[in-house]
């Protein structure tokens, strides 16, 4: 009886979304028939449309607030009907509270989705189909974004930015070591931290990852000859397989645990995974010669840093050294799409602010201003002038991704990622050990059995 | 004891007596039209008089029943589903599939879950008791202005909200910045320079260990302040008489307190099992802190994580229900014997 009535208003809902989207052009200017048909406030061309409030969720610390509230201002000048209702969500939990969200009859209008979410959010249906909008930019949107964004090749996430880790150290460190040039290769790295390890006082780390950030640990795995795309699970004939107990993965392991974890050049929590705060602290402190965080955090650590402590500690950026010098270790493209809920009744006014944001202006300012790497190949160029853009921009030359299915996010919300590499780090289970337990529980999660 | 034990036994007797005595009550009636009144009004009154309790009890009833009974019957349904994001969102199709959810559970994560859950209660149930036992004999026999200060400082813990005080503790045992660290390296218990101290996240039974802790201390005062009120109602002439017999405390404590306060400490006891069972907000924030998640699930947290964080809430239905059934056997048996110990 209650599933009846939520089936039909969804299907309701639907079919006015799809009649909404008939037309791509603005809501008021529009006055033909669908758009009335699909309850959007737009009843007759003659009267002023009804006020709506526009709720869109955001993601904490994605944009910069003076430019949320610059594409809100635009936004409500065009449409002066509307109010423009910008939540701003942690990351932690985010999961759930979307999925709960978009299953209410009031879900949240825009929202933006780390980007390894927007399948498992599509499949339960509570996403609506976007691909018949034209969007700015499309054609020349960076590829994996899309990719993102898209379940059974239809459009669900638009590209709104990307961005990729990158090595932030601390010169001093390293001039006082006598290191004159970051290291290009992780031979170079070791022999980095065996100088360092030398000249500092015990307690100090060198390269500052705790052992269950896996964006930052996976490079060390996907690094390795041949591991490319293969590194956490491998799909062949609709069957996904977990790649962790594969020998070029178990190296890479082994790699990270004899030469990070042993050494002590790491010295990060072994079972903690990355707090941004905290590894930016600890680098601002001098605790740590080289961290591993987002390239947009570079901004914040300089800026804390000047406040506190403005003439000790000059901070520099590489990408973080490949096995050997032909390229660096492939970088885990982050990012964002940006959607709208299936029963959202304002379908055409979420396109449109999704529009705005995501132009060529705004797009250029998320890169200049917000420190993220544009959704579009055509801005790539901004971040020529911007040290640390730059190295974000060379690391992501090659980068690596998660399983795009819908399941990636139980993986991810299970910890199956973290407990992995926690148990190895941590000197509590062998590599091979840790890996078998993950693989299965990849292919159990990822087959859907 | 024998007073409590005499409540449920008066009634029965006097409706006995009622029903001997009404033939006998009808008899001496006189014929006439007045007769007719009394004893309508006196049938009416028994019918109202069958009503009432129900009448009173509906509201109550009426709420648990929405708020307890509904929820459960629904995860007693749902988890003979297939019931994930899709079926939530969309309110899509559904299909039964038997015992499915049930075995995929019991083959899988069931019986580590369970280990551990038990032998985190049966750790937190029994320090929770302990201290908060001890507590109440110290308030008993302390003097005024430190009981005051005692009831005061517990009240206080009883208030923070767990997700606080959970949070106080992980900063205590910081690797990094912790203060427990911090005593540990000036007494130079081991190594732990700046970054390199002790790791508490890397080993699961320390990080249950953490977490139980943070149990007991904010459970403590509850136990702590039912048991005081307890023992006031234990007249000091028993102890008294005890002493001049030559009791020492431990024999005190062995045949006049425990036994006296048996019916609170059963009902503190299952309460205390129920809680500590579904022990969530504790345990969840110190796994957002880091060590080895799979290791430290509990019965509460599996439930979450198959409900919303796989987002198949009919596997956390089962969850439920199992827990539920679980609890039920542990409680049907304390208060069982709750009700034996009332009767004698």
């Amino acid at each position: 009886m209650k599933q009846r009535h939520l089936t039909a208003a969804a299907a309701a809902v639907i079919i006015a979304g799809v009649a909404a989207c008939g037309s791509t052009s603005a809501p008021p200017a529009s006055s033909s028939s669908s758009s009335s048909s699909a309850g959007t406030p737009t009843a007759s061309a003659s009267t002023a449309p009804a006020p709506v409030t526009l709720e869109v969720w955001l993601m904490s610390g994605s944009a910069p607030a003076s430019l949320v509230s610059a594409w809100n201002n635009e936004f409500q000048q065009k449409y002066p009907n509307v109010t423009v209702h910008v939540d701003l969500q942690q990351w932690t939990g985010i999961v759930t509270k979307t999925e709960t969200a978009l299953a209410t009859s009031a879900p949240p209008d825009v929202l933006e989705m780390g980007n390894t979410y927007v399948a498992s959010f599509a499949a339960t249906g509570g996403l609506a189909d976007l691909s018949s909008v034209s969007w700015p930019n499309q054609s020349t949107w960076l590829q994996s974004l899309q990719e993102a964004g898209t379940y059974s090749s239809k459009l669900y996430g638009v590209p709104y930015y990307a961005g990729d880790r990158i090595a932030i150290y601390n010169q001093t460190i390293f001039n006082k070591a006598g290191i004159s040039s970051p290291p290009t290769t992780t031979d170079d790295l070791l022999s980095d931290c065996a100088k360092i390890k030398a000249a500092e006082p015990s307690g100090t780390s060198c390269l500052y990852i705790p052992g269950e950030y896996w964006y930052a640990m996976f490079s060390f795995l996907f690094g390795e000859s041949g591991n490319a795309t293969s590194a956490i699970a491998t799909s062949s004939g609709g069957t996904w397989s977990g790649g962790f107990s594969s020998s070029a993965d178990q190296t890479g392991l082994n790699w990270v645990y004899d030469n990070l974890f042993k050494t002590g050049y790491d010295l990060a929590p072994a079972t903690q995974n990355d707090t941004t705060t905290t590894t930016n602290t600890i680098i601002e402190k001098g605790q740590a010669a080289i961290i591993v965080e987002p390239g947009w955090d570079y901004g914040s650590i300089v800026s804390d840093l000047q406040k506190s402590n403005p003439d000790n500690v000059q901070l520099g950026s590489f990408a973080l050294p490949g096995y050997s010098s032909s390229a660096p270790m492939p970088t885990f493209l982050g990012g964002s799409n940006l959607g709208v809920a299936a029963k959202s009744p304002n379908q055409q006014y979420a396109e449109d602010y999704i529009q705005l944001v995501t132009d060529n202006d705004y797009e250029s300012q998320m890169a200049t201003v917000g420190g993220v790497i544009p959704n579009s190949t055509t801005l790539l160029g901004l971040q020529a002038e911007n040290p640390p853009l730059n190295t974000a921009a060379q690391a992501a030359q090659t980068s690596w991704f998660t399983p795009n299915t819908p399941q990636e996010a139980t993986l991810e919300n299970n910890n199956v990622y973290e407990n992995l590499l926690g148990a190895i780090f941590s000197g509590q289970q062998s590599a091979s050990a840790a890996a078998s337990t993950a693989d299965s529980t990849i292919a159990s999660t990822l087959n859907g059995s | 004891m024998n007073a409590v034990g005499d409540i449920p036994a008066t009634p029965r007797r006097r409706h006995l007596g009622i029903r001997s005595t009404r033939p006998g009550a009808e008899l001496p009636s006189p014929a006439g039209p007045g007769s007719v009144a009394p004893a309508t009004s006196r049938a009416a009154r028994r019918l109202v008089g069958r009503w009432v309790p129900y009448a009173l009890s509906s509201p109550a009833l009426l709420v648990l029943a929405a708020i307890v009974g509904f929820p459960l019957v629904f995860c007693l349904v749902v988890s003979f589903q297939k019931f994930g994001g899709y079926q939530l969102v969309t309110g899509g199709p559904t299909l039964w599939v038997g015992f499915s959810n049930y075995q995929r559970l019991f083959t899988t994560d069931f019986v580590p879950v369970l280990i551990r859950t038990l032998l985190f209660t049966a750790g937190t149930v029994g320090m929770t008791l302990i201290i908060g036992m001890g507590l109440a004999m110290l308030m008993r026999r302390a003097h005024t202005w430190a009981r005051v200060l005692l009831t005061v400082v517990l009240v206080i813990v009883w208030a923070v909200p767990q997700v606080t005080s959970s949070q106080i503790f992980i900063w205590i045992f910081d690797p990094a910045y912790g203060v427990v660290n911090w005593v540990l390296s000036s007494l130079h218990l081991g190594s732990y320079a700046s970054l390199s101290q002790h790791q508490w996240y890397n080993y699961p039974v320390s990080v249950l260990a953490l977490g139980g802790a943070i149990v007991v201390w904010g459970a403590v005062p509850f136990v702590a302040i039912t048991l005081f009120a307890g023992l006031l109602q234990i007249p000091e002439e028993l102890y008294e008489a005890a002493r001049v017999d030559g009791a020492g405390f431990m024999s005190q404590l062995r045949t006049i307190t425990l036994p006296l306060l048996l019916p609170i400490l059963l009902l503190l006891g299952v309460l205390s099992i129920i809680w500590d069972f579904n022990v969530y907000n504790q345990i969840y924030v110190l796994q957002q802190v880091g060590g080895i998640s799979s290791e430290t699930t509990t019965f509460g947290i599996w439930g979450y994580n198959e409900a919303f964080v796989s987002n198949n809430y009919a596997a956390g239905g089962a969850v439920t229900m199992i827990g539920v059934l679980l609890l039920l056997l542990v409680t049907g048996a304390a208060v069982r014997m709750m009700v034996r110990g009332a009767r004698t």
